[in-house]
């Protein structure tokens, strides 16, 4: 299926979502559906720089918290519309994906994880240190009584919008799938000497998909301030994000487009859940024990369990099975 | 210019002192990192878990929290055992695992944080012991007690160790394995028990390194995330698996902090530590080859 | 005498104290066929990751085609038709068969080829090898043999000018080295240069035009194989007391 089809049968699909939602009649779905198409983008802009390419990133909350400061600094300056924060959100946490990038890239494997936990901490200190965002006492973010265009609700307004970077985000990681580039980061995730010596510009293309996770998950953290109304470093550097990143993707299955949706749908509609029957406190307790249980018991995922034998005919179906993070 | 100067020098001996301690916090990770390449990022809730235990002693016994942690320190041996048991049997067997392994110790960080604090809830803790406020004046420099006591009994405790790993046979088994494993195999000892007992020993750690906490500062469940970046930075920094290293960049990054807490304000310190990691990451990129 | 493909002209590379190659210098003509052996220890697999790039030479330089070759990476050495094979097969276990050509289908060729051609010339390339049966397998289902030869193929789907094949040939059958030789001997045919580096010294003599032996990180002899062996001091070092 060609990249623009699916990019129209997702967006089909997303407005079909927007519609039932709106039938419900309950608007507490658009608050909990606001987060779990977060963690969508969230977990879907992880994946391509851990899954596909085996780069596994813990510092999340940075990048998500950087998109929602980016918000916050540049709403102190001028009210501009959010999709426009969006994109200034993802600029910046796309060129803080290149910078640490070219910092840690050249680490393999456990230390590029630990060196994107030191980034998000370091990134924490200076936002807690610049009063102009408010610094550790957090800033305050009105929130428009009604959207513009659609005249609903603000935080309908906002779910349209992360429903759009969700459909965004799903579509090009499977286009990057299937294409040049994909083929590149699954030789880099399995073999990167092998790669360099097929000829992968090892160095450039992951570069490029830090600045393209990066931006994703900037983008995703943009809108945040506005949801919430009232931002402080402490929430927005939560390492509940640094855990649901990582723990989203590996419980779906990290070797194709489907797997980072399943596993943000399935955990964050769980999460949701648990924080409104049981406590917040236990979510994370459930996160880290779904975490664990798979990465032991099921090593490739929710999509690994359906995809066990290698079908006979589509080869690039092939890179379901093997799955090396 | 004399103010400054006490303040400087003061900043300089707080600093090294701290450092004593954090190298006591981190020779479990030059273990587990440095000699058996478990990252176990983990290690920092578990000396969280260390100083809840030698609070708990404290206050059902009126135990001294240090000795408190040297009590409970077979227990967190054991439990060091049993999770270098699940960890080889889902990982280490599979082969090339290694993100899986960061990912399983990963949710054991936010298991056990979780599990910390349905059990003692948010409020901070602290340790009462009777070098808990006084100091030691020499010439001017101050020397609390509360950081000069965990940091010698640490340094101590780092001694025994380097003793234990150099003199017995045991010791030089775990030393052997981390370079050869296959030779060890052919000298007729079993790598996976002498990993399993290097890894129980680098959890061991964490019940005294956890008392040491407690008397510093006081202690909530989330404490230990400030410490993940502050135990690599030191054990990359050092040298992985070297404590002479461990010690010398522990006391490097306490200097650090120390100084940028008195002449900046504490709330730059965290970031001191991993500025440092990422520096010297990007610097000295450890694990690729001859480049 | 044309300019040499390959040019290495005083060649160092250490490993904190330990020295493992000094003042290598070697010239492989385009299209010749050169055997290099040596000890196991001697320095040949460091030599071929200093020449591929993979490790930076500390002394003396690498020239391809005339320009010297410091800084330039791997993938940009296997651009320029220096390609290499690895000693132990490296092959990327997540990919097929098929999918493992693509990689330098897509990548190592000097010239972008169209997407729709290139399924088609990697299972032309398997077919070449006798893989096209294992097209759509893993790696980990392939014999030995055939992992050998995916590794050659993949070296040889990057268009290389100069091939560097190293102990291809380890721990197969005679009829087994029979079928890689007759491969490399082809590829040479159609005008590549070959390094072959081995132990198995019928291969290398079959094969060769000129020998270059390597003991201890230094060249200690050149020349036709047939003088090389008899070389007292080549008997000693390898051949055996």
């Amino acid at each position: 299926m060609a990249t623009p089809i699916f990019a129209v049968l997702a967006a089909l699909a997303a407005a079909a979502l927007f519609a039932a939602a709106s039938a419900v009649g309950n608007g507490y779905v658009f608050f909990a559906g606001y987060v779990v198409l977060q963690y969508v983008v969230l977990a879907t802009g992880w994946n391509i720089l851990g899954g596909y390419m085996g780069y596994v990133n813990f510092g999340t909350a940075g990048f998500f918290a950087l998109g929602a400061y980016c918000t916050v600094a540049l709403g102190k300056l001028a009210p501009l519309p959010v999709p426009v924060f969006m994109l200034a959100g993802g600029l910046v946490s796309g060129i803080v994906g290149l910078l640490m990038g070219y910092l840690t890239l050249r680490l393999r494997g456990a230390f590029f994880a630990i060196a994107t936990l030191a980034m998000a901490v370091v990134l924490q200190t200076l936002i807690v240190n610049w009063d102009f965002v408010g610094g550790a006492s957090g800033a305050y973010v009105m929130r428009p009584a009604h959207a513009p265009i659609l005249g609903t609700d603000y935080v309908r307004y906002l779910c349209v919008l992360m429903l759009g970077l969700a459909v965004l985000a799903v579509t090009l990681a499977r286009a990057i799938e299937r294409s040049r580039i994909g083929y590149g980061f699954a030789a880099i995730r399995d073999d990167e000497v092998s790669a360099e010596a097929a000829g992968v510009p090892t160095l450039r293309l992951k570069l490029f998909g830090a600045t393209l996770s990066g931006a994703l998950m900037g983008m995703a953290g943009a809108p945040f301030p506005y949801y919430v109304t009232y931002l402080d470093p402490a929430s927005a550097f939560g390492l509940g994000y640094a855990i649901n990143g990582v723990a989203m993707p590996l419980v779906g299955g990290t070797a194709a487009w489907p797997g980072p949706l399943i596993g943000a749908i399935l955990l964050g509609t769980l999460q949701q859940l648990a924080t409104v029957t049981i406590s917040s406190a236990l979510n994370l307790l459930i996160v880290g024990l779904v975490l664990v249980g798979f990465v032991v018991a099921a090593p490739n995922g929710i999509l690994g369990l359906f995809r066990r034998r290698p079908a006979a005919h589509d080869a690039s179906r092939r890179r379901f099975l093997r799955l090396r993070i | 210019m004399d103010i400054s100067l006490g303040l400087l020098g003061n900043a300089i001996v707080s600093g090294l002192l701290l450092g004593g301690f954090y190298a006591a916090v981190s020779v479990g990770v030059s273990i587990s990192f440095g000699m058996l390449d478990i990252v176990n990022i983990a290690h920092p809730v578990f000396i969280v878990l260390g100083s809840y235990g030698a609070w708990l002693l404290g206050v059902w016994l009126g135990l001294d929290p240090i000795l408190a942690g040297l009590v409970l320190t077979p227990l967190f041996y054991l439990l060091g055992a049993a999770i270098y048991q699940v960890y080889h049997v889902s990982f280490e067997r599979r082969g090339d695992q290694a993100m899986r392994g960061i990912a399983f110790f990963f949710g054991i960080l936010f298991i056990t944080e979780v599990l910390l604090i349905l059990a003692f809830g948010v409020d901070y803790r602290s340790a009462q012991a009777i070098y808990v406020g006084p100091s030691l004046h020499l010439g001017g420099i101050e020397l609390p007690l509360r950081l000069l006591v965990p940091c010698v009994v640490g340094l101590a405790m780092i001694g025994a160790l380097q003793l234990f790993l150099s003199r017995t046979f045991l010791g030089r088994a775990i030393l052997a394995v981390a370079q050869d494993p296959l030779a060890l195999r052919l000298m007729a000892a079993d790598p996976i028990r002498i990993k399993r007992i290097a890894f129980a020993c680098s959890i061991a750690t964490a019940s005294l390194a956890g008392a040491f906490l407690i008397v510093i500062q006081p202690v909530e469940p989330s404490v230990g995330r400030e410490y993940i970046g502050r135990v690599f930075a030191i054990c990359v920094l050092g040298g992985l698996g070297s404590f002479a290293g461990t010690v010398i960049a522990a006391m490097l990054i306490g200097v650090m902090e120390s100084l940028t807490a008195t002449f900046y304000g504490p709330s730059w310190s965290p970031a001191v530590a991993f500025g440092f990691l990422l520096l010297a990451l990007a610097w000295r990129p450890a694990g690729l080859l001859g480049r | 005498m044309s300019a040499p493909l390959l040019e290495v002209s005083g060649l160092g590379k250490r490993f904190g104290g330990f020295i493992a190659l000094e003042g290598i210098d070697l010239a492989v003509a385009p299209g010749e066929r050169l055997g290099l052996i040596g000890p196991n220890g001697s320095g040949k697999s460091t030599l071929v990751n200093c020449i591929s790039g993979t490790f930076r030479c500390d002394l003396g330089s690498v020239r391809f085609d005339g320009r010297r070759l410091d800084g330039v990476p791997p993938h940009a050495r296997t651009r320029l038709g220096l390609c290499r094979s690895f000693q132990l097969p490296r092959p990327f276990a997540g990919l097929s068969a098929a999918d493992n050509l693509r990689v330098p289908l897509e990548y190592a060729a000097r010239q972008r080829i169209p997407q729709a051609e290139i399924r088609a010339r990697a299972h032309a390339l398997l077919e070449a090898f006798g893989l096209a049966a294992k097209a759509e397998r893993l790696p980990a289902e392939l014999t030995q043999i055939e992992m050998r030869k995916l590794e050659l193929a993949r070296a040889m789907a990057g268009q290389p000018r100069l091939l560097i094949a190293d102990e291809s040939m380890a721990g197969l059958s005679h009829t087994e080295v029979d079928e890689i030789l007759e491969l490399l001997l082809d590829l040479n045919r159609s005008g590549v240069a070959v390094i072959m580096i081995e132990h198995i010294m019928r291969a290398v003599m079959q094969f060769s035009e000129r020998l270059v032996v390597l003991v201890a990180g230094h060249k200690i002899a050149e020349g036709l194989p047939a003088d090389v062996i008899r070389d007292p001091e080549v008997e000693r070092a390898y051949l055996g007391e």
